[in-house]
C-alpha cells in the first residue's frame, strides 16, 4: 500500500523534473516559430488549466471563462499604453482585476447549474466584449491595443533571442503557477470540489459551505484565467476584442475535454492538442475550426475521459475483448482486480 | 433538565399548495432512540429534511439542543452536531472509499476553506481514516471509486463517514432498505452499540429494526402525528393498528425469517 504510493509518487516526481528539463533545453533546439507556438501552449495551458477548476473539478461548465483572459489582457494593455507600468506590476494588477470580476459576477452567475450556468457566464462575456467594442477611444474598439512591448528578464537579453527570452519568462510564471494549482487540487478544498460536482447537497450534510467554495473556486479560476491574459496579450504585444471573445472560452473548454476534464495534465495535453491542430491543419486548409469540432465530436463519443486516458482506455478495451462475460451499458467498467476485492470483503463481512 | 435533543414545534411544511406536514410537534430527548414510522408519502423524509435543513420550514420552529436552528442553512447545522442519512446512500460515486471517509473527516481541519493544507501530508486524518475503514470492514475496498460498490457497502460507507464525525444528533432516514435480509442483523447490532451520549432518530420500513432498537415511536400520517408512545403502546393503539401497522407488520413478518 504505502509502497504502491511512494512509486506513483516517484513517478509523478520523475515526469514533471523531466518535463521541465525538455521545456528548459526547448530554446536550444527548436527554431524561432516553433518555439513561439510552444510559448502560446505554455499560456494556453495555464487558461485551460484555471478552467479545469471549474468545469472538471467543480463540474461548473464556464462557457465565458475568457472574460477573465481578456481582462488580464486588457488591464496589462492598458497599463502599458497609458502608465508605462512595468510587467510584474501589470501582471500582478492583472490578476487583482480577474479576482474583482469574479467577485462581483460570482454572485449573479453561481445561483444557477449545468445549461443556465453555461448561458449566465457566456452573457457575461458577451457584455464585456460589447464594452470593449464600443469604448473605442479607451479600448481601442475592434482594432484593439497594439505596441504593448514584450517583457524581458534582464539578465538573459543578449544571451538568447527575444524569443527565448519570453519563451523563459512565459515557462518561469506558468511553472509558478501550475505547481500552485496542484497544491490546490490536493488540498482538502481540491477535494470538496469533486464533492461538489458530484453531489453539492450531500457535501453540504458533511457540513461544507458549498457556496462559499464555489465563490472561492471561481476566484481563483479567474485569477488564474487573468494571469493567462495578461502574459498572452504580453506574447502578441497586442489586446483586442478576440481575446475576450466567448469563442475564446470555447476553445478552451475544447482543450480541456479533449484533454481530460478532471484531470490535472489533461487540460494540458488538450492544449497541446489542440494548437498543434490549429497550427497543422491551417497550414493546408482554412477550415481548422470545422475539423476542431470532428476532433471534438469523437473524442466525447470514444474517449469521454480525454486523452489523458487513452492508455487506460486501450487497456480496458483489450481486457474486456478477452472476457466474454458481456457488460451491460449501464454496469460501469470495473477491473478484475477490483472485483475480486469486492468479493474478498463480502465474504469477510 | 438538560435541553431536549430535538424539538419540534408547530412544524408545517407547504410545496406548491400542498400540505405535506401539518403542524408536527416532537421532543427528543438527549440520548433517546426515537423511531418515526408511517406509509409511504406519510412526509417521513420532507421531516428529516426540514430538521436538517435541506428544506425550509414554512412554519414553526426547530431546536437541536435547545438552539433554535430555523433559519441556520444545512451545513451550519452541522456545527450544532447534527448529521443525516439519505434514503439514497450520500455517498460520492467517483471519490474512492478512502476519499469518501476522508472528505468527512477534513471538514474545518485545515484553514482558507481546506486550501491552507495537503490531504497526502496529513498524516493525523490518513491515520483517523484508515482507522474508520478498518472498524468498518471496508479495507479491501478503501482504493475503489464507490459506484462501484454494492449498495449495502454503499451505504455503509455512507453511515461509517458520518459516524466518523461523532454527531450529537443522527437522523438515519431508512438506512435498512435496500439491505439484504441476512445483513440486517449485523446492522441492528451496530446500531445498538452507537453510544448513549447520541441521539438517533430513525424513520424505518423495517419493524424488525424498529422494534429491536426505538425507546419511543412517532407514527407520521398524511403529515400529521397519529401516535407517539413507547414500543408496547404503539403495537396496542387501535389507530395506529388501523391507519398502519397491522398491514405493515403481516407485510414484514412475512418476508422476515
Ligand atoms: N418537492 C416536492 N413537491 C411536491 N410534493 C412533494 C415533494 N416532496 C415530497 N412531496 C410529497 O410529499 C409527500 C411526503 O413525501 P416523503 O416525505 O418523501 O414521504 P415518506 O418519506 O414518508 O415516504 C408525498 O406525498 C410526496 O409526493
Ligand atoms: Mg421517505
Amino acid at each position: 500500500m504505502m509502497m504502491v504510493e511512494f512509486l506513483r509518487q516517484g513517478r509523478s516526481i520523475v515526469f514533471v523534473v523531466a518535463l521541465l528539463a525538455a521545456l528548459a533545453v526547448a530554446p536550444a533546439v527548436l527554431p524561432t516559430y516553433p518555439l513561439s507556438v510552444l510559448t502560446e501552449i505554455l499560456i494556453f495551458t495555464l487558461f485551460a488549466m484555471s478552467l479545469n477548476l471549474l468545469l472538471g473539478y467543480a463540474g461548473l461548465p464556464s462557457l465565458g471563462h475568457s472574460a477573465f483572459f481578456g481582462t488580464g489582457g486588457y488591464v496589462v494593455g492598458l497599463l502599458a499604453k497609458y502608465y508605462g507600468t512595468p510587467a510584474a506590476a501589470a501582471l500582478l494588477i492583472a490578476v487583482v482585476a480577474g479576482v474583482v470580476l469574479a467577485l462581483i459576477t460570482g454572485p449573479f452567475v453561481l445561483r444557477t447549474h449545468g445549461a443556465y450556468f453555461l448561458i449566465l457566464t457566456l452573457s457575461l462575456t458577451q457584455v464585456l466584449f460589447g464594452i470593449v467594442w464600443l469604448w473605442r477611444n479607451v479600448t481601442g474598439g475592434d482594432d484593439g491595443l497594439p505596441g504593448i512591448p514584450t517583457p524581458k528578464l534582464p539578465f538573459l537579453i543578449g544571451r538568447v533571442s527575444d524569443t527565448a527570452n519570453f519563451y523563459y519568462l512565459a515557462l518561469v510564471i506558468v511553472a509558478v503557477a501550475v505547481a500552485s494549482l496542484g497544491w490546490i487540487v490536493r488540498s482538502p478544498f481540491g477535494l470538496a470540489l469533486i464533492g461538489i460536482r458530484e453531489n453539492e447537497r450531500y457535501l453540504e450534510g458533511l457540513g461544507y459551505p458549498t457556496w462559499t467554495i464555489k465563490y472561492a473556486a471561481y476566484a481563483i479560476a479567474g485569477a488564474y484565467a487573468a494571469l493567462a491574459g495578461g502574459l498572452f496579450a504580453y506574447f502578441k504585444g497586442f489586446v483586442g476584442p478576440g481575446q475576450i471573445s466567448w469563442l475564446l472560452a470555447g476553445e478552451a473548454m475544447v482543450m480541456v475535454i479533449v484533454g481530460g476534464a478532471g484531470t490535472f495534465w489533461g487540460p494540458a495535453l488538450g492544449s497541446v492538442l489542440v494548437l498543434l491542430l490549429r497550427y497543422e491543419v491551417s497550414a493546408f486548409t482554412q477550415r481548422w475550426v470545422m475539423i476542431l469540432g470532428i476532433v471534438f465530436i469523437l473524442t466525447v463519443l470514444l474517449l469521454p475521459e480525454g486523452f489523458i486516458r487513452l492508455p487506460k482506455r486501450l487497456r480496458d478495451i483489450r481486457s474486456r475483448l478477452r472476457r466474454e462475460a458481456p457488460t451491460g451499458p449501464t454496469v460501469a467498467p470495473v477491473g478484475r482486480s477490483q472485483e475480486r476485492a469486492v468479493e474478498r470483503a463480502i465474504e469477510r463481512s | 433538565m438538560a435541553a431536549p435533543a430535538l424539538q419540534l414545534e408547530h412544524v408545517s411544511k407547504i410545496i406548491g399548495g400542498l400540505t405535506i406536514l401539518e403542524d408536527i410537534a416532537l421532543t427528543v430527548q438527549p440520548g433517546e432512540r426515537r423511531a418515526i414510522i408511517g406509509p409511504n408519502g406519510a412526509g417521513k423524509t420532507t421531516l428529516l429534511n426540514v430538521i436538517a435543513g435541506f428544506l425550509p420550514a414554512t412554519r414553526g420552529r426547530v431546536l437541536v439542543f435547545g438552539r433554535d436552528v430555523t433559519k441556520l442553512p444545512a451545513h451550519r447545522r452541522v456545527d450544532v452536531g447534527l448529521l443525516k442519512t439519505n434514503q439514497q446512500p450520500a455517498v460520492f460515486h467517483e471519490l474512492t472509499t478512502r476519499q469518501n471517509v476522508l472528505i468527512a473527516l477534513l471538514r474545518g481541519r485545515h484553514p482558507l476553506l481546506g486550501l491552507g493544507g495537503l490531504i497526502d501530508r496529513d498524516r493525523e486524518v490518513q491515520r483517523e481514516a484508515e482507522r474508520v475503514l478498518d472498524e468498518w470492514g471496508l479495507l479491501d475496498v478503501s482504493d475503489i471509486e464507490v459506484r462501484h460498490l454494492p449498495h449495502g457497502f454503499q451505504r455503509r460507507v455512507e453511515l461509517a463517514a458520518r459516524f466518523a464525525l461523532r454527531p450529537k444528533l443522527l437522523l438515519l432516514d431508512e438506512p435498512a432498505a435496500g439491505l439484504a435480509v441476512d445483513e440486517i442483523p449485523a446492522f441492528i447490532e451496530r446500531l445498538k452499540q452507537l453510544p448513549r451520549d447520541m441521539t438517533v432518530v430513525l424513520v424505518e420500513h423495517s419493524m424488525r429494526v424498529v422494534f429491536s432498537f426505538a425507546d419511543r415511536i412517532t407514527v407520521l400520517h398524511h403529515g400529521a402525528v397519529l401516535a407517539d408512545g413507547t414500543p408496547e403502546e404503539i403495537q396496542r393503539n387501535e389507530d395506529v393498528q388501523a391507519a398502519y401497522l397491522a398491514g405493515a407488520m403481516r407485510g414484514r413478518d412475512a418476508r422476515s425469517p
